[in-house]
Parts: structure tokens; C-alpha cells; sequence
């Protein structure tokens, strides 16, 4: 039985496309005034606190002298579509999806996170369970956070793809929460006995909300990878607008203001990275594939 | 000893019935209230139970139809959130196999089990409830366009419920059993309170056995109107009976001095007897007193004539003049003395008296005995015809003083049998019986009786008169 599996077979970016625009989607931003700036977001932060959402708007918006709005949606999947429609101005996508589409997508700055802008991917399991590898896990339900996540996905299915297995028949049930605080709680909870996070979102919550961490425990991090990185369309990304964000953005650590989202955001700053950065994600990729 | 309840006194009767008939109908109220609130309770699980089911359903349907685990989780724990009030145990999606697609606990309903078959039938039709384990289910179906995804259901905590349902138990039986003491505390008040006049009369009447009943000041018998009748009417009678005792007492006075009137005539007579003769006597030794020998028989007739009149001063002195308990020994000659009185009586009737007399000394008041011998006496004299027997025997009987008198009269009257019969009922043939009456009274004063025997002839009265055991040892 698979309850919940969403398979990945023929979620190719063609179909996805197609099937997008027939349903209407990606859904324009909603609003009267279409605000000069669209940030889209993806789960890849912590994306539970709107509080942080507004300081982020605010400061960009008091940077760059006009109104930006940070757009969300469920799923990986609809903020790629947008951001390949060209409906934002650039999104926080993961390295994932940037390397499915390089040939369209181009980086605009990459988040720092304790100096380097690197993050790992880790694999966590309910504190009650024993098993020190995640051999010791085999025959266990496990939580993916998004189907076009490299932590929530490829790291873990391209490390199973080793092992000579994959995601189905190593676990007994498979599912997706759409987010890496939602893994967090699908673990905790016991719902899922294990699940692929990313282990910047879960040392972050592991700081701000300890009681949801606590009931999960790290089974293996990762070697590292590229953040998550802010990306716009290549055939946009000499635009003002866009370049006035990759300013903006760059800019964050310098100011008081800056550095108090950043904080929150527990980031050190952003700044522009070679796309060799992301090599790893796009090889494990073509593993997969192969 | 078993106490009987219908024999208890009415002070703790009535409290016990008015504690118990308080705590019957607390018992009732409280019932009552129990059941409403218990109702109020459930319609209130009910309705946020539904209220969450409705909402969940509504969110689950996408989930459903999709098999989202994790959309389906995250639905029933954001609603358990928001419905916080309806302290959810557990919420749990099933699909249409029988399988859970997600539960707010899945540790105890992982994903894809069975539920157990009490949880999965459990609520169907609202709620239901395990009120002493203090748990509510309730279950829902999710349609999409008249088809069904699959259930969703919900276990709740009704802990708080039936703590609620306790406390409020534990109060009313302390606020009852507190109203219960109290109202069987002024049961107890009240009661005592209206009881007092009774007890007050209940006193007097006891009193009225060992002395004449007394009045009650009507005063005593508070406000009760019940009260002040019965003191008012306690107290004719008791001047009714004190009027017909003042009655009886007068009668009695009348009677005593009749038969002393009686006695003083017959005494008179025995006197006078003998004087003619001693007259002649003293003209015999007036004219004749020279010769020795008349001299001599002459003062023999005079002395035996002053003695018998000293006899008879004597022993009228001794039944009249006697202080009645100073000398509680009754001699043979003290009885001896009635012969001496009722003797003219009986000679002036021609009827004989036959005395037996075989008392040596006995303890009973000398007093009364020979007041009541000596009316049975006249009582037989009178009744006898001339030439008739009165018999007279006394005797100790072990440790009974017996006095028998008996006659050849016509037979003892259906009146004086009821004197007998009742010596503390009044006389109603008008005067006649009242010395039989004052006898049976005074025997009765001794703790002893007068009863009639049956007889061949006339008429036969025992006196029977208990005597004091130390003093019959003694005797004996």
C-alpha cells in the first residue's frame, strides 16, 4: 500500500508546465496595485513566521524605495512555474529545481549560513526509535518534505540509489509534508517514523522551537551543498529590478535593519556564488537518472 | 433490647422525619439537577464535537480523495487546536477500507492500521460516551458529491465532565446532609418546644397519683391554642374532683360523727346501767352501811360498776384520742376494746357477738384497723336481726393480718359490692355505704382489701391487711 506516495514518475517540467497553465496556474499575485517587486518563497526557510515575512518586506521595500511582496505557495513546484513564467522578479528556490532548469534560471546571490553558503541535508528519526545508521530504519515510514526538495528528497533517494535500493522499497511508506517544519512535525508526532530535512531549517527550529525538535533526533547529516539560492530567469536578470534586488539583498548585512532580518533569518548575509556551487546537487541528479 | 421506631419519643420522631423527608427530596433535586446538568454536558460535547467533525470534514475531503497523509494530519491537528475547548484524545481519518489515513496520535493509530473495531463502531449515531472512563466518541462520514471518502472520527476527554458531575455531587450532599441536621435540629427545637405544656401535664398528672392533683397555670401552655384547652379543661376537672373530694370529705365528717353521735348513745346507755344499780348500792350502804357484809357486797356492786364505765371511757378514749401511727402494734386487748364498744349496740338490737379473738401482737397500725373493724361491726350489727349471731375471728395468716365478720343479715347490697369492688370510686346510693366505703378507703391507705366471701347466709367481709416482713420475722 502507499498511502499518500505521490509518485515523482512523469512530473517532468514539460507536463508540469502544461498542466500548470491548463489549471490556471501558476495563480497571478493576487492585489490591486501589482507591487514592482515579487519575491517568491519557497519552505527552504522557515517560513512559519509571518512576522519575519513582514520585516523582510519592509526592509527591501525601504531599500529599494518601492513596494515588495513576498509571495508563497504550497508546493516547490507552482514558485518554480511562476518564476519560470516570469510572474516574480526572482525566488528563494532550492538548488534542486535551479539545477532542472540552469539552461533558463541564473543565480542572483546565495544566503550565507555560518560564514559559507553551504547547508547539509539531514535524516531524522522519532527520539524513541533506536538505530544509530539508517540501515537500522529499514521497513519504516519516512517523510519527505517536497518532491523538487535536495535536502526533503534527492540527498536521502540518492543515497538509497546507492545503497542499490530507492525510497519504496526501502520504507515501508512514503510521504510528502510540503515543508521541512512540517517533516519536523510528521517525525515528532510518530505519524512518520523518519524523514529528510534540511539541517539549516532544523537547527533553527531547534533554537526557536525546541519542543518540536526535541521529539526527533539526527540519524545523518550530509556532506555539504549549495543553499538554497535566490534565482531569477537568465533573460531577466540584467533587468533593473532584478539587479536592484541582488543589490538590496547583498546590501542586508550592511545596514542595522538588514542585519536584524538576518538574524532572525539566522544568515550571515547574501552574497553572489559561482553556479559550480550547486555541481554536486545537479551530479547526484544525473545519478539518479542514470 | 430492639428499640421499636413507632415507640420512640415524639422529639426524635419528628426531627428523624423531617431530616428524612428533607433528604428525600434533596435526593430528588439533586437528581434532577444531575441529570440536567449531565445533559447540558453532553449537548455541549455534542455540539463542538459536531462543529469540529463538520469543519475537519470539510478540510479532509481533498486529502481524502488524494490519500494525503499528511494534509490529512495536519487538518485534524490544527482543528484539535482551534477546538481546544473539546479536549480531543484522539482524531483520526479513516479511509473507505477500514484503514487509517492519519491520526493526532499516530503512535497509537499509525498510518494504514486497522482501528480497533470499539473505536471504529464507536459514535456512528452522535455521541457516545464511557461516562465512568470518562470518554466521548463521535464519528462523521466525509462525502465528496454523495460518495464517500471515508470517516473521520474523534475521541474525547470528558474528564473535566464527570469532575464537574462529582464536585457538584460532593456539594449537594454536604449542602443536604447540613440542611438535614439543621432541620432535624429545629425539628428537635420545635418539637421539645411544643411538647412542653404536655410534659408539664403529664408531671401533674403523675403528681395527682401520689396527692390531689394540683392546677396548672394556664399561662405555662404558651401560645398553643391546642395547649391552653387542654390546660383549661386539666384544670375543671381537677376542681371537679376537688369539689366532690371536699364532698366526699364532708359526707365522710357526717358519717364519723353520726357513729360517734351512735356510740355516745350506746356508751350513754352503758353508763347509765349500771348507775341505777349503783344507786341502790350507795342508798343500801346509806341505810345499811352498819352491817358489814351488805357494806361489803354493796362498794363489790359500786367498784364493778365504776370499772365497767371506765371500760368503756377507757377503750372509747383509746379509738378516738389515739394518734394514728405512734404505736404500730396492734394487742389482742386493743381489739378486745371493739367488743367493748359495738357490745351495747349489739345488746340494744338483741344480737350476740361472737368473739374469737387470737391475735397476740401484731405490726399494723392499731388506728385504722380498729376504725375499720369497728364499722364492719356496726355495718353486721345493723344488718343482723334480733336474735341473730354476729361473728367476729382475727388472726394472723403467715404474713397477713385476717379480721373476719360475719352475719346472718339479708346479704351484703349490689352498692356496697361496688364499694368494694373500687374503694376509689365515689359512693352513688346517696349516704348509705359510706362507713363500708370509709372502711374499703382506709384498707386500702394499709395496702390491704375487704372483699366479700360467698356465704350460706348473710354476709361475710375479710379485711386482709399485709404485714411488714421484719416485723412478722420478728414475730414469729
Amino acid at each position: 500500500m502507499a498511502v499518500g506516495v505521490r509518485s515523482r514518475a512523469g512530473l517532468t517540467r514539460r507536463s508540469m508546465l502544461r498542466a500548470a497553465s491548463l489549471a490556471g496556474l501558476p495563480m497571478p499575485v493576487l492585489g490591486q496595485d501589482r507591487p514592482a517587486i515579487v519575491l517568491g518563497l519557497t519552505p527552504v526557510v522557515v517560513d512559519s513566521d509571518l512576522e519575519l515575512l513582514q520585516a523582510m518586506e519592509r526592509e527591501l521595500g525601504g531599500t529599494l524605495g518601492t513596494r515588495v511582496s513576498l509571495v508563497k505557495r504550497r508546493t516547490y513546484q507552482e514558485i518554480t512555474a511562476m518564476l519560470l513564467a516570469g510572474q516574480v522578479t526572482a525566488a528563494w528556490i532550492c538548488g534542486f529545481p535551479y539545477v532542472r532548469h540552469r539552461d533558463q534560471l541564473s543565480i542572483l546571490v546565495t544566503p550565507l549560513y555560518r560564514g559559507a553558503p553551504l547547508y547539509q541535508s539531514y535524516i531524522i528519526a522519532r527520539a524513541d526509535l533506536p538505530g544509530e545508521t539508517i540501515e537500522a530504519f529499514r521497513g519504516k515510514s519516512h517523510a519527505f518534505s517536497d518532491p523538487d526538495s535536495n535536502s526533503g528528497w534527492l540527498v536521502t533517494n540518492h543515497l538509497l540509489s546507492r545503497m542499490g535500493t530507492s525510497a519504496e522499497r526501502f520504507f515501508s511508506r512514503t510521504f510528502f509534508t510540503y515543508g521541512h517544519r512540517n517533516v519536523v512535525r510528521a517525525v515528532g508526532s510518530g505519524l512518520a517514523d523518519t524523514g529528510s530535512v534540511d539541517g539549516y531549517v532544523w537547527d533553527v527550529l531547534a533554537e526557536r522551537e525546541p519542543e518540536l525538535t526535541r521529539q526527533t533526533r539526527i540519524v545523518r547529516r550530509s556532506e555539504r551543498f549549495g543553499f538554497p539560492p535566490i534565482a531569477c530567469l537568465t533573460s531577466a536578470s540584467k533587468t533593473a529590478d532584478v539587479t536592484r534586488l541582488g543589490s538590496a539583498l547583498e546590501g542586508l548585512a550592511g545596514t542595522a535593519s538588514g542585519r536584524a532580518v538576518l538574524d532572525m533569518l539566522r544568515l550571515d548575509g547574501f552574497a553572489p556564488e559561482d553556479a559550480a556551487l550547486f555541481d554536486p546537487i545537479a551530479r547526484m541528479w544525473q545519478d539518479i537518472q542514470g | 433490647m430492639r428499640s421499636r421506631p413507632l415507640r420512640w419519643r415524639l422529639v426524635v420522631k419528628v426531627p428523624l422525619i423531617a431530616a428524612g423527608l428533607v433528604l428525600m427530596a434533596a435526593a430528588l433535586v439533586s437528581a434532577g439537577v444531575l441529570v440536567r446538568l449531565t445533559q447540558e454536558q453532553d449537548a455541549r460535547v455534542s455540539a463542538l464535537g459536531r462543529a469540529y467533525l463538520d469543519t475537519t470534514a470539510a478540510a479532509l475531503a481533498p486529502s481524502l480523495a488524494h490519500e494525503d497523509v499528511w494534509e490529512a494530519f495536519d487538518v485534524l491537528d490544527r482543528g484539535r487546536q482551534a477546538f481546544g475547548a473539546l479536549r480531543l484524545r484522539l482524531a483520526a481519518v479513516v479511509l473507505p477500507s477500514g484503514r487509517i489515513l492519519a491520526a493526532t496520535d499516530p503512535r497509537r493509530l499509525p498510518v494504514g492500521s486497522v482501528p480497533p473495531p470499539e473505536l471504529a463502531s464507536h459514535g456512528t449515531d452522535g455521541l457516545a460516551m464511557d461516562r465512568i472512563g470518562g470518554l466521548g466518541w463521535m464519528s462523521r462520514e466525509v462525502t465528496d458529491g454523495g460518495r464517500s471518502l471515508g470517516r473521520v472520527l474523534v475521541e474525547m476527554d470528558l474528564a473535566d465532565e464527570r469532575a464537574g458531575q462529582i464536585r457538584l455531587l460532593l456539594v449537594m450532599v454536604a449542602v443536604n446532609a447540613a440542611l438535614a441536621l439543621a432541620l432535624a435540629t429545629l425539628g428537635w427545637w420545635v418539637t421539645s418546644r411544643m411538647l412542653r405544656p404536655v410534659h408539664l401535664l403529664a408531671s401533674h398528672l403523675g403528681g395527682a397519683a401520689d396527692g390531689p392533683p394540683t392546677k396548672l397555670p394556664v399561662k405555662a401552655a404558651g401560645r398553643s391554642p391546642e395547649a391552653r384547652t387542654l390546660f383549661r379543661r386539666y384544670n375543671a376537672m381537677v376542681e371537679s374532683v376537688e369539689e366532690r373530694q371536699a364532698l366526699t370529705a364532708r359526707l365522710a365528717e357526717e358519717e364519723r360523727l353520726a357513729t360517734l353521735g351512735a356510740l355516745a348513745g350506746s356508751m350513754a346507755h352503758e353508763v347509765n346501767n349500771p348507775l341505777g344499780g349503783m344507786i341502790t348500792a350507795l342508798d343500801t350502804v346509806a341505810s345499811h352501811g352498819g352491817d358489814p357484809s351488805v357494806r361489803a357486797r354493796s362498794v363489790a356492786l359500786l367498784r364493778r360498776g365504776l370499772e365497767d364505765i371506765g371500760n368503756v371511757v377507757r377503750a372509747s378514749l383509746v379509738l378516738y384520742k389515739m394518734t394514728p401511727g405512734a404505736n404500730s402494734v396492734l394487742t389482742g386487748g386493743a381489739l378486745d376494746d371493739l367488743r367493748l364498744l359495738a357490745g351495747p349496740e349489739a345488746a340494744r338490737r338483741g344480737v350476740t357477738l361472737n368473739w374469737e379473738n387470737r391475735v397476740g401482737e401484731e405490726p399494723v397500725d392499731p388506728t385504722p384497723v380498729r376504725q375499720i373493724v369497728l364499722n364492719l361491726l356496726l355495718n353486721a350489727i345493723a344488718a343482723t336481726p334480733p336474735g341473730g349471731v354476729v361473728r367476729l375471728s382475727a388472726a394472723r395468716d403467715r404474713n397477713r393480718f385476717v379480721v373476719t365478720v360475719a352475719d346472718h343479715g339479708p346479704g351484703l347490697p349490689t352498692t356496697m359490692a361496688a364499694i368494694l369492688a373500687a374503694p376509689g370510686a365515689m359512693p352513688t346510693g346517696g349516704g348509705t355505704g359510706l362507713g363500708l366505703w370509709t372502711a374499703a378507703r382506709a384498707a386500702q391507705a394499709l395496702g390491704g382489701t375487704i372483699r366479700s366471701t360467698p356465704a350460706k347466709a348473710g354476709t361475710t367481709l375479710v379485711l386482709e391487711i399485709p404485714m411488714e416482713e421484719r416485723r412478722a420475722d420478728l414475730a414469729a
